[in-house]
């Protein structure tokens, strides 16, 4: 066989072997973004800088799917604002498919402050769970910062019904007692009776009210709200699609909401805690 | 990878042969059908018509080694013998579709009536592409590269503006061999 025809089959072979396109089959866990407990990188980063409790702004972002341009463009202006970290509230995905976590982490990384994720309904389909356990971390996570705790809790209650559905023991340790205010960030809304028994709901209720947790973000219905429930505010952040996120300042006495649309921010709500 | 996959290749050029039969055998490192897959392979008489079914395989990291049902059929209508291929003869490029099927089932949606509607999610366990496959071949055994477009992009390319800024995130690269005995 000629030297030409070698060099000709083998620059083929060398080619798509060796090339960038190393994808595995969309059912697996392998990711050709190698990072792992993204949450507790970002979280280690952010309590190595000074805790002396002053204002806090948090960019909030929810349900990009595969919006894959409005994220970006989301991104440009969540940098743009320079919050102190950014939450991620779930439903990064579609269909919970390597592919897609590849996609979206190569994303985030692009964020100039810390982020944090709380995995969605739509995250743990296919290997989601795996995938998101790998590179984000555990899915229940709490942290404190300047004077707050922030909780992110998976309540993906029917998604993760066969190992016994939502942690609510682990919530309750980590609301009950606490003095420092408390946000917690979490998928689902609260009061959902697709996800929620009423005994569920009342649960909930039970180990929030009267705690110190001043705000409750979610998302999951892709449209920005605001509710007060059995004295829990709640604030519902819209989808990424239209590069829609929020802000939210927190300070030691005072919380303010923010809806944002692309650059622009307008007030929703704030509350004072004396 | 790399050197199996160079080992592949001096496989295919050092082997001898016989005449082809219709029914053989395909063996494929191949991207969305598998890190490894293997299976039946069938070809038409005139060559233009490939069949490949298989079983595809890709280890698991920390869950189990995940297993799926491969279909494959690639249309090559062209046949080149150039001298400088010294008996071998290519395909130049064929096109056809693929079907991948996740053997996993508890990987996908169980107790569907927890849900509020049976369709509440998208099919996940299912997935279809566009195949894009050059092969080289002499008498019983081929030896192929294919691209492999993943049908995902269609939702992606709804939900965004500018897919040309992404060319290639929902391509995948694969190798394969046939092998065509004489039954």
């Amino acid at each position: 066989m000629s030297k030409f025809s070698f060099r000709f089959i083998f620059i083929i072979f060398f080619l798509v072997a060796c090339g960038p396109l190393q994808r595995n089959s969309p059912f697996s866990e392998q990711t050709l973004e190698k990072v792992n407990d993204l949450n507790g990188h970002f979280i280690s980063t952010l309590q190595n800088r000074d805790q002396t409790p002053q204002d806090i702004v948090l960019a909030v972002l929810s349900d990009s799917h595969q919006n894959y341009d409005d994220l970006d463009d989301a991104i440009h202006f969540v940098n743009a604002a320079n919050p102190d970290f950014v939450a991620h509230l779930g439903d990064y995905t579609n269909q919970g498919y390597n592919i897609e976590y590849d996609l979206y982490t190569r994303r985030i990384l692009n964020l100039s402050d810390p982020l944090v994720q709380v995995i969605g309904n739509h995250d743990t389909l296919t290997k989601g769970k795996e995938l998101h356990r790998r590179i984000f971390g555990e899915y229940n996570r709490s942290f404190k910062y300047r004077g707050y705790k922030f909780i992110l809790f998976n309540n993906c209650n029917l998604d993760f019904h066969e190992s016994g559905g939502t942690d609510w023991e682990w919530l309750r340790r980590q609301v009950t007692g606490e003095t420092d205010p408390i946000i917690i960030m979490q998928h689902i809304n609260v009061n959902n009776h697709d996800y929620f028994s009423d005994d569920d709901i009342n649960t909930y209720y039970n180990i929030v009210s009267g705690s110190t947790v001043r705000l409750v973000l979610h998302g999951h219905q892709h449209e920005f709200y605001e509710q007060t429930v059995n004295n829990v505010w709640q604030w519902q952040t819209s989808r990424v699609e239209g590069v829609n996120w929020s802000r939210i300042t927190l300070k030691p006495n005072d919380v303010e909401i923010e809806k944002c649309t692309k650059g622009t921010c307008t007030h929703v709500s704030s509350k004072n805690f004396p | 990878m790399c050197r199996l996959k160079i080992s592949l290749s001096i496989l295919f050029i050092f082997l001898t042969v016989n005449a082809r039969a219709d029914w053989g055998v395909v063996a494929s490192m191949s991207g969305y059908l598998g890190s490894y897959a293997l299976g039946g392979a069938y070809i038409s008489t005139n060559e233009s018509h490939n069949f490949d079914i298989g079983i595809g395989m890709s280890p698991g990291i920390v869950g189990n080694d995940v297993y799926q049902f491969n279909m494959k059929y690639v249309f090559s209508p062209w046949s080149w013998e150039p001298e400088f291929l010294r008996g071998f003869h290519t395909n130049i490029v064929g096109t056809g579709i693929m079907a991948i099927r996740c053997m996993c089932s508890e990987t996908f949606i169980r107790n569907l009536d927890i849900y509020p509607e049976q369709n509440y999610y998208d099919e996940t366990a299912w997935r279809f592409g566009w195949v894009i496959e050059h092969k080289f071949v002499r008498d019983k055994f081929e030896a192929y590269w294919d691209w492999v477009l993943l049908d995902q992009i269609m939702i992606a390319t709804f939900n965004n503006r500018e897919m040309t800024k992404r060319p290639f995130d929902y391509w995948s690269a694969g190798l394969g061999v046939r092998f065509f005995p004489e039954w």
